[in-house]
């Protein structure tokens, strides 16, 4: 569940603070954190510098990161969307990064299988398709959510839509990916 | 269990995804922090769905550079040189060995970001953050003296503090020098909008004085068409009458019995006239070889009759190019009372009492 033995390896060298294990999984993670930085900031120099902050957040404190529950991948695309997010707004909404990371300190323990297909990078494909195979509606709200970090009543209002239409699509939305990627026998709940 | 209840993954997946209102996401927050495991086994899950939804994002490849850039930041901060470094005894002057780097580094920045960015709130950043900075040597130097405490006590804590510090601020920096960047380009579109839109007025203008020229030709135009319209309308009416007295003329010299008397001209002119009527169509004189008039001058025809006054005017003669004049007369009361006929030169159009210089006439 804990991802490739070479990302295993990368990661225990980070740990043992060597600056060229960072570098070497700069080069595997790198584009696809890149892809969704510049995906929500539409912005190159800015994109570059978000995922050079979250690796760097990796190397300061490879701690904040347990293989045993979950995979790097999730990890590395949680904090490169905060980055973003913040980028976009100049400052939180909320102090999401710090609660995620006040709760990682404080449990052990927990298992996160559901995202083991995101260690292959081939299921990005597959996953995009299943996003794009939503009626466009439900992948609108979702791409607000998601990419520009809105609430549902700031989609509401983005949308005109009725808030009420906006958690039902976005329901809807969630679980048809839900299915879809249990279909793809990665994800199991 | 949820706050609100319900402990379905459904509502991790909104948590996680950050859409919940502040007051449910601080609810949700805190009941996690409250220890229950299993919502944080759900949470953790919906945590990693979530960040699946970055795999949707269209492929983009890093910058060229990138890599070499994270490497460069990796120096500038000593890790790569850390081995090298350990190997080296740390000078005994406490702090400036460990923390001078890192001092130096943070003030470099700190320039560049004061004098590349410019902006308020970047100034202000910095000045917060020099002043935290500031406080915390404070703080360092009176925790222990600086000759007590090796360079290796600079716990990595605070290393990390203050390198969040120089992180956030470059993210202001290149929040701000795209905010420029963005900037600039709208003052270019509005300032290339500007000018179109002077180009545009310049050409409206010369378009009004263009229109208002043709409108005031067309005005013209138009008032000399009413004019012509007036003047055909003026000539219409009299070809009407001319036709209409045309008409009574035939239907005069039509009829039967038809009278006529012959008026002789009174002095050495060879004139001669004759007139021809009948009570109920009327009377027509024709006048042959009239001499000339003096110019505005105008022949005119008189009845005599019984009574007074004995002499009427009847009318003005209609002259034509060869000198011949023609009057016709309207069946009437005149007529009826004529004996019989005068025609004068007058000097005007015409007298209404007085008769002018007699040129034919005939009287019983």
């Amino acid at each position: 569940l804990t991802g490739t033995p070479e990302e295993a390896k990368l990661l225990a060298r980070i740990s043992a603070r060597d600056p060229d294990a960072l570098l070497e999984l700069y080069r595997l993670h790198g584009p696809r954190v890149f892809s969704l930085a510049y995906r929500m900031t539409g912005d190159r120099s800015a994109a570059e510098e978000i995922v050079q902050d979250t690796f760097w957040k990796l190397w300061r404190r490879p701690d904040m990161f347990d293989p045993e529950r979950g995979v790097l991948i999730a990890w590395l695309y949680t904090i490169s969307r905060n980055l973003a997010l913040d980028y976009k707004r100049k400052e939180n909404r909320r102090p999401f990064e710090s609660v995620i990371n006040n709760i990682d300190g404080r449990v052990k323990g927990a298992v996160v299988p559901e995202m083991a297909a995101m260690a292959d990078p081939s299921m990005s494909k597959a996953i995009r398709n299943a996003m794009n195979d939503l009626p466009a509606e439900q992948k609108s709200v979702i791409d607000l959510a998601y990419f520009e970090g809105m609430t549902h009543a700031e989609i509401s209002e983005r949308l005109g839509e009725a808030l009420g239409t906006v958690k039902t699509r976005l329901r809807l939305g969630l679980n048809k990916l839900r299915d879809a990627m249990r279909g793809l026998g990665r994800v199991n709940r | 269990m949820t706050p609100n209840g319900r402990n379905h993954f459904e509502d991790w997946d909104l948590y996680a995804l950050g859409v919940l209102e502040d007051a449910e996401q601080r609810d949700m927050a805190a009941h996690l922090a409250s220890g229950c495991d299993d919502c944080m086994q759900l949470y953790l899950a919906a945590q990693a769905f979530v960040a699946g939804l970055a795999a949707t994002s269209p492929d983009t490849p890093l910058p060229p550079g990138a890599e070499l850039r994270l490497r460069k930041r990796l120096e500038s901060s000593g890790a790569i040189v850390d081995s090298a470094r350990e190997r080296v005894p740390a000078p005994s002057a406490w702090g400036m060995a460990t923390l001078a780097p890192w001092a130096v580094a943070a003030v470099c920045l700190f320039a560049a970001i004061g004098f590349a960015v410019g902006t308020r709130d970047a100034r202000r950043e910095l000045r917060e953050t020099q002043r935290q900075k500031a406080e915390y040597e404070a703080k360092l130097r009176q925790q222990a003296p600086p000759s007590q405490i090796p360079s290796s006590e600079i716990t990595p804590a605070q290393v990390t503090e203050l390198q969040d510090t120089i992180d956030g601020l470059k993210r202001e920096l290149a929040a701000a020098q795209s905010a420029k960047v963005a900037a600039e380009q709208e003052v270019k579109a509005v300032k290339a909008q500007l000018a179109d839109a002077q180009g545009r007025s310049r050409e409206l203008d010369a378009s009004l004085k263009e229109a208002e020229e043709h409108r005031s030709k067309a005005e013209e135009s138009l008032a000399s068409a009413h004019l012509q319209l007036a003047k055909a309308q003026a000539d219409a009416g009299r070809l009407a009458q001319a036709s209409a007295q045309n008409d009574q003329i035939i239907a005069l010299l039509e009829s039967a019995p038809l009278s006529q008397l012959d008026l002789k001209p009174t002095g050495a002119a060879r004139a001669s006239a004759r007139v021809f009527w009948q009570n109920d169509r009327g009377l027509l004189l024709v006048a042959r070889d009239l001499p000339s008039l003096p110019p505005n001058g105008s022949y005119q025809l008189w009845f005599y009759r019984q009574g007074k006054p004995d002499l009427v005017n009847v009318g003005v003669l209609h002259l034509e190019n060869s000198g011949d004049g023609l009057l016709f007369v309207p069946p009437g009361p005149a007529l009826l009372a004529m004996s019989g006929a005068l025609v004068t030169a007058e000097p005007g159009s015409g007298s209404a009492s007085q008769p002018g210089e007699e040129i034919l006439k005939v009287k019983p």
